[in-house]
Order: structure tokens, then sequence, then C-alpha cells
């Protein structure tokens, strides 16, 4: 049976001129964890947050009690630098560090922000820092991306360099509110009969009318910003979402 | 006499849960422009925010009734590419786009975030750009950069290469609540002696213990962060900046 239905709320399209209130809003009405939508307009063309606007958003909402618990900070990096950023968001208040393999395998293994080096990091060394720096480890893929660049670091022997979940994108990277890409499931197919045990989130396009596709291709933690935030009932909207999970299970 | 005060508190400092209140409410305690502080974790090694916050809180105060009146949205550009944003800001609700000497510099030509392009910037391509797209133009110098970089532009015989606002850094950018440099006021006095008429702007832990020194060299733009926003009475603070200005035109 595949692991317990996450819904998990993206703030990019919550009123980001009350932002507090929006996240805390959405954790009483049901959200599991926050999916925190983090672009530094290089990885991706659109700039959004950074670690100070975690910070602040993190006072509204209780810290998780168990690992991967109700109030996970869920921190998707779309950024082009993974490794530089670890030790900041850990001290903002993420849970899950979510980062791109894209990224990952081209990017710096600097430590933090202000730093310089000529090593690069790659997708097991990411994972074994977020780990080491004390969070969940997430990796995502990229439409463009196939999904066995994954095998190689969910297979690893060494527990600390195996992600706690895998982001498969539903949309390319950068902007809510795009269609959901159905052609994405079969990835979705393939790691959940590989890893029966495996957290698989979607992103993009989420909503009641996609995330029967999703669920019954094996996704268990659904991201959706507008078809959320966007709701007259919310908190509806999210009861729908885990209820389209636990049915496949 | 100098320009007449502007008094710009910086949103860096105000509590990102609430910016739409923020915002507001430092306009009526007599703010005539907001500071927005864009910074891309590559300029500088920190993250703040983009143009869809910009566009959100855009919506809180209203636009100004003319160039440069109250309700400016004064866009301080902490980014490695200024020119790929120039329009996204602008429509966004930016209405002074300030970027930075050292990035415009060494940075791309391409006019959007997902173009690519062989050709550089430089700084008066793109103040010319920047007014082209309907905003005005600043221009910022870091700590260790020197002043006279900027004569080339603020003599240019071309009015559409000329920047409207140079922005004197007080301290190295990416933080707020760090400490002012008085030895960064020699630039200002350089820039009023020679640009009588221009606005001239500080950034950078200027508080009523600071105004005194950078009003004396000449800056009339005053951006102030914790001290407006960390204030017991944001009002009286503003007041006193203003008057510090006034005081020695």
């Amino acid at each position: 049976m595949a692991p317990p239905a996450i819904i998990a709320p993206s703030i990019l399209s919550a009123d980001f001129a009350a932002l507090g209130d929006a996240c805390s809003r959405t954790i009483h009405q049901g959200a599991d964890w926050l999916h925190i939508d983090i672009m530094d307009g290089h990885f991706v063309p659109n700039m959004t947050f950074g670690a100070p606007v975690v910070t602040t958003i993190r006072k509204h909402v209780d810290r998780p009690q168990t690992a991967g618990g109700k109030g996970t900070f869920d921190c998707h990096m779309m950024i082009s630098e993974p490794k530089k950023w670890v030790t900041s968001f850990k001290s903002a208040g993420c849970d899950c560090y979510t980062f791109h393999y894209e990224a990952a395998v081209s990017s710096t293994a600097a430590t933090r922000p202000q730093d310089e080096t000529s090593e690069r990091t790659n997708p097991k060394d990411m994972v074994r820092h977020i780990h080491e720096v004390g969070m969940k480890a997430g990796i995502a893929i990229k439409p463009g991306t196939p999904v066995d660049v994954l095998y190689d670091v969910l297979d690893s022997r060494s527990e600390n360099e195996v992600p706690d979940m895998v982001l498969v994108m539903t949309v390319e990277p950068g902007f809510g509110g795009q269609s959901f890409m159905a052609e994405m499931m079969p990835k979705v197919q393939e790691l959940r009969k590989r890893y029966p045990s495996l957290n698989i989130e979607v992103d993009g396009g989420l909503s009641e009318k996609t995330v029967d596709q999703a669920a019954e291709a094996g996704a268990n933690v659904i991201v959706a910003g507008s078809a959320v935030f966007g709701a007259s009932d919310p908190g509806a909207v999210i009861q729908r979402l885990r209820d389209a999970v636990e049915r496949r299970r | 006499m100098s320009p007449p005060a502007i008094i710009a508190p910086s949103i860096l400092s105000a509590d990102f849960g609430a910016l739409g209140k923020e915002c507001l409410d430092t306009i009526g305690h007599g703010a005539d422009w907001l500071h927005v502080d864009i910074m891309d974790g590559h300029f500088v090694p920190n993250i703040t925010f983009g143009a869809p916050v910009v566009t959100k809180i855009r919506s809180h105060v209203d636009r100004p009734k003319e160039s440069l009146g109250k309700g400016t949205f004064d866009c301080h550009m902490m980014i490695s590419e200024p020119k790929k944003w120039v329009k996204d800001f602008q429509k966004a609700g930016c209405d002074l786009y300030c970027f930075h000497y050292e990035a415009a510099i060494n940075s791309t030509a391409a006019e959007s975030p997902e173009a690519q392009s062989d050709q550089k910037t430089s700084p008066k391509e793109l103040i010319k750009y920047i007014h082209d797209q309907g905003m005005r133009a600043g221009v910022a110098i870091k700590p260790k950069t020197d002043v006279s970089v900027l004569y080339e532009l603020l003599d240019s015989s071309n009015k559409e290469e000329v920047p409207d606002m140079a922005l004197v850094m007080t301290v190295e950018p990416g933080f707020g609540g760090q400490k002012f440099m008085p030895d960064m006021m020699p630039k200002v006095e350089a820039l009023r002696k020679r640009y009588p008429d221009l606005n001239i702007e500080v950034d950078g832990g200027l508080s009523e213990k600071t105004i005194d020194v950078a009003a004396d060299a000449g800056a009339n733009v005053i951006v102030a962060g914790s001290a407006v926003f960390g204030a017991q009475d944001p009002k009286d603070v503003i007041a006193k900046l203003r008057a510090a200005v006034d005081k020695q035109r």
C-alpha cells in the first residue's frame, strides 16, 4: 500500500500581501504541509521569495510534531545553487528541502551563499548534506528529465544518501496556474512500482479535475496552488484531494 | 538648493507576513516612496522577493499622481541580470528601477528572463532601456565602487541615458540592520557638488542617529528599514528624517 495522502498547498497562489494569515488559515483548513516555491530568477524565469520570508511565515505555523507531520515546510528550491542555501533554509524553519536534479548535477559544492569553490556537488552529496544539516531531502525533476536519473540515488546503499521524497513536476516550473501534464504519469507509475513506500509528490495543475489521474498513478503528496487558494471552500477542496489519494492506496 | 527630502522606508524590515498592511501603514505615516529590496541570491548572498510580490503590494498603495510622487515604488535591484527583469517590474508596478552599476557592466542584453543573448548590456544602454519601458532609472554603487564611475552617465549629452537618481550604498548590500558607513559620505558630497539637482539616495543603517551626517553631505532620498519599521512611533521617525534633510537644503 502506498504511503498516506499528504496535501501540500502551494503558497505561490496565496495572497503575498497577507502571507501569515494565508498560511495559518490553510493549515486550519486541513492542509498537512505547506509547499513553498523558492525561485531565484536563474534556474527558472521568475523570482518569488527567500529565507527571510520563510522565517516570517514559520512563526504563523506550528512546527510539525513528528518528521513529515502537520505543519511541515516543504521548500521547493527552484534555484541554481541548491547547496549554498541548505543551512540558511534550515535556520529559517524548512523541514523538507527539495532541490532540482537538473541544478544539482552542475552546481557548486560551496555550503554558504557568500562562498566560492571550484568543486561541484551532485545529487548524492546534496542529499547527504541536507540530512547532515537536519532536514528531510526531496529531489525534483522537470518535465524534460527522464525518471531513471533518480534510480542511482534512490537505490543507494548508504541510507544518508537516499532522498525522503521525489517530486515529479507536472508543469514546467516557474509559474502558478498552468495546465496539468498527464503525460508525466508514467514517471509516477514507474516510481511507485519500484519504491512502494516512497513519498511521491506531484506539483503543477493539480485540482479536483486532475488529482484522480495522479492518485491512480501512485502519487501521494499533492501540491495544489490555485485549486486551494482560489477556492470558495478551500477546506472542501483539500478533503476531496485527500479522498482521491486515500481511495487508491 | 538640493532637491526636497524624500523618505523611502525599506520593506526589507517589514513584517513579510502582512506586507500589504505594512506598506499601506508606512505611507500613512508620512513616507513618500517605498524602497523595495529585490535580491536574487546571486548578486548578493540573500534572496528576498520578485515581481509577483511587488504586484501584490502595488494593489495596497496608490500609484503616484506625478512622476516620483507619493506612492512611488523604488525597486532596488540587487540582481545579477538587471536588463532581463525590466519589463516584468514595469508590469508589476515599479516606478523607479534602480540597478547596480557592478551588475550592469557585465550582464546580458537579453530582455526577458527566459531569453538568452551573447551581447552584453551597459549602464547607458540599460538606463535608456528603462526609460523606453516607461520607468525612471536609478544607478546604485556598492561601498567599494568609486563614485567617479557614475560621472560618464550623469554627464551624458543624451538625456535618455542620464539616470534620474544615484544610490550610494552605506552598507554592503544583502541584509537589513547593518551599521551605517560614514566613510561613504565623500561620495555623496562629490555628487551633490557636481549635480546640485540630482536625487541622491542613501541606503543602509540610516536612522535618527546617522541622518544628520547623510543630510549634511547632500543626500536627499533617505532609505530607512529597521529605524522606521522597528520604531514605536514610525510617524515621528519619518518626520525627523525629513526635518534633518530639509534643514540642510
